[in-house]
């Protein structure tokens, strides 16, 4: 079980968190532009580091916010939470 | 609901209202008895006016709201302030940064000239001890009280709050009938709590005037601790006789 650092609520259980997959993956600018591959990478292709990894979670339970974790997927170490729209820190 | 009112049943029970002709309104907890015990006691408190507000605490909407109730809404999370006493009375819940909980009195303002939690609405006669007679506020299809201009069947509080924000970019919306509110107390109720809460529950961290939205026995709830161990527990009406049912499961042995 996660304990996981809510930017607001504080270091809340995993189980009132929702997993929202990879952050910072930008909308296209022009998605009209791309082609069937291009549209279908934006839509269903992801990283899958071993180590630290930028990931979006909803404090579903509670305060019901988006934010931004960096987590090693190898031990579950959670380096750093940050709320939407501030750039991602750096961690060690 | 009054303290130690005569359950009778669920047709007369502490939380049914017998309003005008067949109306007849019912809590969700209103046929099950309260609960006290030495170590834990459990009552409901059924229809309370429930607002939520949606704001920019740092906007105009925030501070009309703010003067209106007579404190800033609380920002710090996790936190709430009440009952505030100069407005209509009423407590107010961070759930977010920028969303907040208005709990008042049923229909949230007394009639004018009439008595708190009484009123002349619908005609109908409380239980004893009055815990309201059929929507106190706009919702009895009367007037509305004083100080905007409600939605049909929305609470006076709502309208009140409503007025408050003025032209400021907010949302108040009434959801006095979402929840229901189960009052837990006693030595014991923090533990009886931590039976099925992953939130942490020690007095250190969980003390009186702080609140959390989390999950009791896997049902969604806001959680708010006041003084001497009395909680309050916030939990969808249709949830509640499942979560009365699993609280006096769990107090079992703490009722012995
Ligand atoms: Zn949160």
């Amino acid at each position: 079980m996660l304990l996981i650092p809510c930017p607001w609520c504080g270091p809340r259980d995993e189980t009132e968190f929702h997993y929202g997959g990879q952050a910072h993956v930008a909308y296209p600018a022009d998605p009209g532009a791309l082609t069937d591959e291009e549209w279908a990478r934006y839509l269903f292709f992801r990283d899958n580091p071993e180590g630290a990894f930028a990931e979006r979670w909803s404090h579903a339970a509670g305060c019901r916010r988006w934010f931004n974790a960096v987590r090693d997927t190898a031990t579950n170490r959670i380096h750093a939470v940050y709320r939407p729209g501030e750039p991602r820190p750096v961690t060690g | 609901m009054a303290e130690g009112a005569p359950e009778t049943g669920p047709e007369t029970g502490p939380g049914t209202v017998a309003g005008a002709g067949r109306a007849v309104r019912r809590s969700p907890l209103g046929g099950f008895a309260p609960v006290a015990g030495e170590r834990v006691r459990m009552a409901e408190t059924p229809f309370l006016a429930q607002v939520d507000v949606r704001a920019d605490p740092l906007g105009e909407a925030a501070a009309g709201l703010a003067a209106a109730l007579g404190t800033p809404l609380p920002v710090r999370p996790g936190t709430y302030t009440g009952p505030v006493t100069g407005y209509p009375p009423c407590s107010v819940f961070w759930l977010g940064p920028d969303k907040w909980l208005v709990v008042g009195a049923e229909g949230g303002t007394p009639q004018e000239g009439g008595p708190p939690g009484g009123g002349a609405a619908a005609g109908g006669s409380g239980p004893p001890g009055g815990s309201g007679t059929l929507g106190g506020g706009a919702a009895a299809g009367g007037s509305g009280p004083s100080g905007g201009s409600g939605a049909p069947g929305e609470s006076g509080l709502a309208a009140r709050l409503r007025a408050a924000a003025g032209d400021g970019h907010a949302a108040v919306t009434d959801v006095s009938a979402q929840r229901t509110v189960i009052r837990l107390a006693g030595p014991a109720a923090r533990d009886v709590l931590a039976h099925g809460c992953p939130l942490d529950l020690h007095p250190r961290v969980f003390g009186p005037g702080t609140c959390a939205r989390s999950t009791l026995a896997r049902a969604d709830v806001l959680l708010a601790a006041g003084e001497d161990e009395e909680f309050q527990i916030f939990v969808r009406s249709s949830f509640a006789a499942y979560l009365w049912a699993w609280l006096l499961d769990a107090a079992t042995e703490y009722l012995r």
